[in-house]
């Protein structure tokens, strides 16, 4: 009963002007950044991660969860229209969707990907109301040697996961774990590493360094590359909209892809690009027309959209309420978290309830926010999609500078932000895991204050950090999290070679 | 092995060896934790460095930089950070919004962006950082010291 109040009262709070204004606002920049190749979710919700200090946690975390779905959507404009899809997360549904603009079928592929993505992220909510207080409830148990060995899970399955090589990937998060060392000593209140400066005294600013790794470091890899003028999108005259019968026919896959989107999110490592593939393989392994397949299905188009929105809920589940954002989008939100002063676990459920459920309804109407925008404004997206590099190179360095600026009205935050994306742009070039290093920098102090008060409690004896069933669990996740490269990369393999046969 | 492993190896070893160094003006109660990393890292490392020598065995030596640079414009790239430090220093001279519109056209300008474009560009980027950050935001964006 208590639950169902927060839940009303939060679409109360959402649906307030202000709120209204922002999920509008956020879901179109979401879109339009997604739909710029090579602009990506999680350099989006870092640029902007600045505009949101001075708004309350709530809309805050609204705005960053309309740029986030925003932006998996928006991948799929420039996927079916200029078969380059935004984010990888479209990669699957410019193979069916661009068919369907060739055939002269632009806006109904556009409508299905629409339709398919406001289904998978508001099916998604679904599974975020359900699961994320049950999850919330096991983290309450959680003492210090648990937190210990919870973010060293979750830098394992990170690092594991999102890179080629698991060590590289590994390194990458103990580099993280030893920046984030670098301010004041939390036990013994000592400067540690801080180069004489006061500015870091606090330790590295979280935003710098996610602005850095992730916005930085992209303008360095755009500009390295040749500056090409991006086709033009296909022109296309046919109607928006679905029939009856064509929603009849997408419907079962909507929900198989929203099923596989949401498990793909809440397991951590995975992620949206994958979800799109698994989402248009199962759509074509069950179409009762699969001679589509290929020559653009509606189908295809909807079995990938509908997955890598569903991600969006799934994934939030063991961000919010265990601290492990499972892709490098989820890490960056979760600084955008801890930036607005609150620490994922129990406490979002309990003393924050009232903001976590606002952040709930909040995403749920960003969906309809998405479909209103991505069926009105795709002629308009399609136009900006075609946006050279050469003006968003300055654009998106301005954006960085300012952004990093205004965090605490200093230089010093700007030239970390520069040092940052020279790392970001090295992590890219060598295979190191950027998301890996930003989540060593927002676990660190977690792990290490775990670490050290269990430490404390047992006058020095380790064996604390073994004491309890949960620790052993914890342990067999991070042993699990270290050999899930190997079964991810069979997956991978498994469904590549599907697709080559079909 | 591949080229660029040796820079990889080279460079994270060099990192450890800087905060070790660093380690040792703490007190010992603070070096604990650092230490233990280091130790993580350099034995993550090392693992590293021996999977490549058997690497090396197997398949040989590579040179994979020009993949990994394959399209590098040197020029462009180059000029790129040259400006985004230009914009750095007169930012502290000139302010942000002098900086920021002089930054904007000298970098379109030499991309070879319309001139039509650069003005769009300057114009929204300009009216948008005032509305967010100078108006709803309050940020007391940096005036220079030419005009402060």
């Amino acid at each position: 009963m208590e639950t169902l109040t927060l839940m009303g009262m939060g679409f109360v709070h959402a649906l307030s002007p202000v709120n209204l204004f922002a999920m509008f606002a956020s879901t179109a920049v979401g879109v339009t950044i997604g739909c710029l190749p090579g602009l990506s979710a999680a350099m989006g919700v870092a640029l902007l991660l600045p505009v949101t200090f001075g708004m309350d946690p709530a809309t805050g975390l609204i705005v960053l969860g309309g740029i986030y779905c925003g932006a998996i959507f928006g991948g799929s404009i420039s996927a079916i229209l200029i078969h380059t899809p935004g984010t990888p997360a479209s990669a699957a549904t410019a193979i069916e969707g661009y068919q369907l603009t060739l055939r002269g079928q632009a806006a109904k592929a556009l409508t299905t990907a629409c339709f398919a993505s406001f289904c998978g992220g508001l099916l998604s909510c679904i599974s975020l109301y359900f699961f994320s207080p049950l999850l919330a409830q096991l983290a309450m148990k959680f003492k210090s040697p648990e937190y210990f060995w919870l973010s060293l899970f979750g830098l394992t399955i990170i690092a594991g996961v999102s890179s080629k090589s698991m060590l590289k990937g590994l390194m990458s998060g103990v580099l993280g774990l030893l920046l984030s060392t670098i301010g004041m000593d939390p036990m013994e209140g000592v400067p540690r590493f801080m180069f004489g400066q006061a500015a870091l005294y606090n330790g590295i600013d979280t935003t710098c360094a996610l602005i850095g790794l992730f916005s930085m470091s992209q303008i360095l890899i755009l500009a390295e590359k040749k500056i090409v003028q991006r086709p033009r999108a296909a022109e296309f005259k046919d109607a928006f909209g679905l029939s009856g019968k064509e929603i009849r026919r997408i419907s079962p896959t909507i929900l198989r892809s929203w099923v596989i989107g949401n498990i793909v999110g809440i397991l951590p490592g995975a992620g949206a690009s994958i979800a799109c593939f698994m989402g248009y393989n199962e759509a074509r392994r069950f179409s009762k027309h699969k001679e589509e397949f290929g020559k653009g299905s509606i189908e295809g188009v909807a079995g990938s959209e509908a997955a890598n929105n569903a991600v969006t809920g799934g994934s939030l589940i063991p961000t919010l309420t265990l601290g492990i954002p499972g892709e490098s989008v989820t890490a960056v939100l979760m600084g955008g978290l801890i930036i607005h002063g609150l620490q994922p676990g129990p406490a979002l459920f309990t003393t924050y309830a009232g903001m976590t459920y606002t952040f709930f309804a909040g995403f749920v109407i960003v969906q309809f926010f998405m479909l209103g925008i991505g069926i009105l404004g795709c002629r308009g997206f399609a136009t900006i999609a075609r946006l050279s590099d050469a003006i968003l190179i300055p654009s998106i360095f301005l954006l960085c500078v300012v952004g990093s600026y205004a965090i605490h009205n200093n230089y010093t935050e700007v030239i970390i932000m520069m040092i940052f994306g020279v790392i970001g742009y090295l992590a890219r070039k060598f295979d190191l895991n950027a998301a890996a290093i930003v989540l060593g920098l927002i676990l660190g102090p977690i792990g290490e204050k775990g670490l050290r008060r269990a430490l404390m409690l047992s006058d020095g004896d380790p064996s604390i950090l073994f004491s309890t069933p949960i620790c052993w669990a914890l342990i067999a996740l991070c042993v699990l999290g270290v050999l899930s490269p190997m079964l991810m990369g069979r997956m991978e393999k498994k469904m590549a070679a599907q697709h080559e046969n079909c | 092995m591949k080229k660029s492993d040796i820079g990889i190896i080279a460079i994270m070893y060099g990192i450890c060896a800087f905060f070790f160094f660093m380690t040792v003006e703490l007190p010992e109660e603070a070096q604990t934790y650092p230490r233990c990393l280091l130790a993580g890292l350099c034995v993550l490392n090392t693992l590293y460095m021996l999977r490549c020598l058997l690497r090396l065995r197997r398949e040989g030596f590579s040179n994979d930089l020009p993949q990994i640079f394959s399209g590098f414009m040197h020029s462009q790239f180059f000029l790129v950070v040259l400006c985004c430090i230009g914009y750095m220093l007169l930012m502290y001279a000139a302010g942000f919004y002098v900086a920021s519109i002089v930054y904007l056209t000298g970098v379109m300008l030499l991309l070879h962006v319309p001139r039509l474009h650069i003005l769009l560009t300057v114009g929204v980027l300009a009216l948008l950082i005032y509305a967010v950050f100078t108006l709803f935001l309050k940020v007391p964006l940096p005036v220079g010291v030419l005009f402060s």
